[in-house]
């Protein structure tokens, strides 16, 4: 007699399996951290293991390494390349990865969850060009301005990714209602064409797809970085971040590279070039695009307040009912 | 080519109508992974519209190979088959087939008048019509009433009589059975039997069956074709002269059915050795002369094999 | 006869045990990562009822519906054609055998760019999740079909459409039923990863922002509406299925091919 019930528990099996890669690993360090201060963590004696998305500011760990900075400091990385933000927070939190590199808005979503994490730095901060994303629009869309996105539908990377947030922030920002539009997650590499092809009205997109979709589909514009549009100049970028288990666990390591990296990013921010020319390979793009972008200068310690602004969308957008205490997060 | 009698029944040869089925040097040859087998070497026989033929032999003397060449089912490897003069190749129109099997003939899903009446709605044959010609062949084989079942709700021998309706509401020029009541037992098989007799002057059909009961094959049967070993050949085509209405009881105490049935016997289990009896005494036609004048031997060594049970 | 009251009994005593070790090692974990029974139950009720069911469920259910009828629907379409050509079939069957071996959920880009943004991309994936399945199972029913049911069509000289419909197909129907069973809980898992991308309503999207929220007892109310889903489905169309296949004199097929 065959169970009625079998099939549909392959098929949790197979969504579990699915979602595994993010979340479910989260389960192998049980209460967060654990197994980090039991001694298991994935690196050796001054080895911390990385879990970054790709952009053109991990060159700043290519020019650390380089200029001897991390040599100096008696530590070596090994890096690992993650899909997304989310990903890199769970891995940190499940103990795959000593520290986690991205933009802010997975590693605060987690704060205010719950999860223990600690800001390692700062990395970047919000320059007077803006990052290096922008949002597509046909020509003949009529869509001039941010006001002009009101109730339209949006492709961007992922719902929870801060382009989903700055997005809306900027529709406001500009006279805008944002409450009627439609973010529908596509990967970036497809989202030139989905708004060339009229299947999303505009689109959220990141270096190096940007120039890629520019250049193929002729009718795009860029209608402006929302970042940029949102965010004070000087506004907190993205950063390095590990977790409250793996912080005492490793804290010397983690405070050696601390220290590297701040010295790194004096050496930094007054050659930037070369920070670019190292992180373009890093983020797919040629040396000719990484010296055409702009990049903040590097600023590794922030307050607390400077997180504000960014936590106060998320109120208002609704991503979280109430501000999270980040005093344990960045103290 | 063995020399067979001209097996035509005296009175309708003397009439000169063709015979309605015609079979010609029949043969059939499987191949298969292990080789070929010579299932059929050379059987010719006629039969002539209105008589009820039987074909006995051997177990294993090719007679369902030859009634699947006779419905069109199994192309002949040489010979031939004509059907009112026209070559068989392929299911030819106005003929049925009542299958050994009846459990796998009966389609599950559909009632019993579902069953019956499919072969006549695909011949187009207006619903009402078909309805009321299938609920008529039902009464006739004693179902009335069961048309609304499903075939699986009867006994195995209602079910036969199901496949038997859907032939005679098929109102076939010829009827074809395959060891049609071999699956059922004893006593349904002789209701059965009496059941086609009768039917057979209702309907004035043409049946040839194939069986391994020589007593049913003598009971039902004007003729009976005797087939040999295989590559079977005709052995002897034995006329049965009983007479009309047949019964189980008086005809099958009838000593010339004793005699008939003790020679088909014989026959089956050596096709080659001359008959001990004689019969159809009451038959006195020339064309009876080449019967009683007697059986052909086949070329092939006759080898002895067990009787069927 | 054992072996009939105690597979019941085990569908019952080990989704209950499970559930209650669940709750017992989330209940002592406190992990985030594990919330306990009551706080999957309190996500699930305002995720998937009220404004939230005609918001996310409904339009994932209509996508399940739409694709996997569709997908049913060519499947018999193409498997019918195959079971009756003896050639073409021989000829495809190399490409359908490969074809089967795809997973669908890998494919989404790729259905992305043909289809486009929105709700026929959901439906296209869920329908070609379903697609060659009920291809290769139609066409392997016709052909294992009993010969004795090809003499009695030839005899009886029905053929066409009615040959189809009434002895081939229905001969046939345990193979198509069970293909189907099979492929309604595919179609549901397909679906709800297939709304991971491309889509901001559904049962999927909301699960992944779920996940991307760090909200993991809104992502296990997810889970928990999918095993629900899949289970009811499951069992209303075992139930269906076994009814017809009686109706019909039939017994149900195990699973074939795939």
């Amino acid at each position: 007699m065959k169970s009625v019930f079998l099939r549909p528990a392959f098929a949790v099996a197979a969504l579990v399996a699915v979602l595994a890669s993010s979340a479910c690993s989260a389960s192998a360090s049980g209460p967060a951290g654990s197994a980090a201060e039991t001694g298991s963590s994935p690196g050796a004696a001054g080895q911390l293991v990385v879990g970054v998305v790709p952009s053109l500011e991990l060159g700043l760990l290519k020019v650390a390494e380089a200029k001897g900075f991390l040599a100096d400091a008696g530590v070596e990385l090994k890096i690992t390349n993650v899909d997304s933000g989310p990903n890199v927070v769970t891995g940190v939190v499940a103990g795959q990865y000593d520290l986690g590199y991205t933009a802010y808005a997975p590693p605060l979503l987690a704060v205010a969850q719950g999860q223990p994490l600690k800001l390692v730095s700062n990395t970047s901060t919000v320059g007077e060009y803006g990052t290096n994303g922008g949002v597509l629009v046909r020509k003949d869309s009529g869509i001039a301005s941010f006001k002009d996105l009101a109730g339209k539908k949006i492709g961007t990377n992922a719902p929870r990714s801060l382009l989903s947030l700055t997005v809306p922030a900027s529709i406001r920002h500009a006279g805008g209602d944002p409450s009627g539009i439609q973010l529908v997650p596509l990967p970036f590499a497809q989202i030139g064409k989905a708004v060339h092809d009229g299947q999303v009205d505009a689109g959220v997109i990141l270096e190096p797809f940007q120039t890629k979709a520019l250049a193929e589909f002729g009718d795009l514009v860029n209608l402006g970085d929302s970042y940029r549009d949102v965010l004070p100049v000087g506004s907190p970028g993205a950063l390095y971040f590990t977790s409250a288990a793996t912080a005492t666990a490793k804290a010397d390591t983690i405070r050696r590279f601390k220290e590297a990296l701040a010295k790194t990013a004096d050496y930094a921010n007054a050659h930037l070039d070369e920070v670019k020319a190292a992180g373009g390979p890093l983020a797919g793009l040629s040396a000719e695009q990484a010296a055409k972008l702009p990049l903040g200068p590097f600023k590794p310690r922030i307050q607390a307040g400077e997180l504000d602004t960014l936590t106060t969308l998320m109120v208002e957008f609704a991503w979280l009912k109430a501000k999270p205490d980040l005093s344990g997060f960045v103290g | 080519m063995t020399a067979v009698s001209d097996p035509a029944h005296p009175a309708r040869a003397a009439a000169g109508a063709p015979p309605l089925l015609r079979v010609e040097g029949l043969a059939k040859t499987y191949r298969t992974p292990a080789g070929t087998h010579d299932a059929v070497g050379d059987v010719t026989f006629d039969v002539h519209s209105g008589e009820i033929v039987s074909i006995v032999g051997p177990s294993g003397a090719g007679k369902t190979t030859v009634l699947r060449v006779l419905a069109g089912l199994l192309a002949p490897t040489a010979g031939r088959v004509l059907i009112s003069g026209v070559p068989v190749d392929g299911p030819p129109p106005g003929v049925a087939l009542v299958f050994q099997d009846y459990s796998r003939s009966l389609l599950p899903w559909l009632s019993v008048l579902g069953n019956v009446t499919l072969p006549l709605r695909s011949a187009r044959v207006p619903k009402a019509e078909a309805a009321e010609r299938a609920l008529r062949a039902l009464a006739s084989v004693g179902l009335e009433g069961k048309e609304r079942l499903r075939p699986r709700e009867l006994s195995g021998g209602m079910q036969q009589r199901v496949a038997i309706a859907r032939a005679l509401a098929y109102q076939p020029r010829l009827l074809l059975m395959d060891e049609p009541f071999a699956s059922v037992d004893a006593q349904t098989r002789m209701d059965l039997e009496d059941l086609v007799l009768p039917l057979r002057e209702q309907y004035g059909m043409t049946i040839v069956t194939v069986t391994h009961d020589i007593d049913e094959a003598v009971y039902l049967s004007d003729r009976v074709v005797v087939l040999s070993a295989p590559p079977s050949a005709v052995a002897a085509v034995v006329e049965v002269a009983l007479p009309a209405p047949r019964s189980q009881t008086t005809t099958k105490e009838d000593p010339r059915f004793g005699r008939l049935r003790h020679r088909v016997l014989d026959l089956v289990r050596r096709p080659g050795a001359p008959a001990n009896t004689t019969d159809t005494t009451d038959t006195t036609d020339a064309a009876n002369a080449a019967e009683t004048g007697d059986f052909a031997i086949p070329a092939s060594p006759v080898t002895e094999r067990t009787p069927q049970r | 006869m054992t072996r009939r009251l105690a597979a019941p009994a085990w569908q019952a005593v080990l989704p209950v045990a499970l559930v209650l070790a669940y709750q017992l090692a989330a209940s002592a974990a406190r992990d985030p990562f594990f919330p306990t029974l009551p706080a999957i139950w309190r996500a699930f009720v305002t995720s998937w009822t009220g404004p939230g069911f005609g918001r996310d469920v409904a339009p994932s259910l209509i996508d399940l519906a739409a694709g996997y009828l569709l997908g049913v629907l060519s499947g018999l379409a193409g498997g019918i054609a195959l079971g009756l050509a003896r050639r073409v079939r021989a000829a495809l069957l190399p490409l359908i055998s490969f074809a089967l071996t795809l997973p669908p959920v890998a494919l989404l880009p790729l259905f992305l760019m043909l289809l486009g943004v929105g709700p026929q991309m959901q439906i296209g994936v869920i329908a070609f999740s379903v697609f060659f399945t009920v291809l290769i199972n139609t066409s392997e029913g016709l052909r294992s079909a009993d010969p004795a049911l090809a003499d009695l069509t030839a005899v009886y000289r029905i053929g066409g459409l009615r040959r189809l419909l009434v002895v081939q197909l229905p001969a046939a129907a345990p193979y198509i039923l069970a293909a189907m069973r099979t492929c309604l809980s595919i179609a549901v898992l397909v679906m709800v990863v297939s709304e991971m991308v491309g889509a901001s309503q559904g049962i999927g999207a909301q699960t992944l922002l779920a996940q991307q929220s760090f909200a993991y007892e809104q992502m296990w109310a997810g889970m928990l509406l999918l095993a629900v889903l899949g289970c009811l489905l499951n069992a209303l169309f075992t139930l269906a299925e076994r009814a017809v296949l009686r109706r019909a004199g039939l017994l149900p097929a195990t699973f074939a091919g795939a």
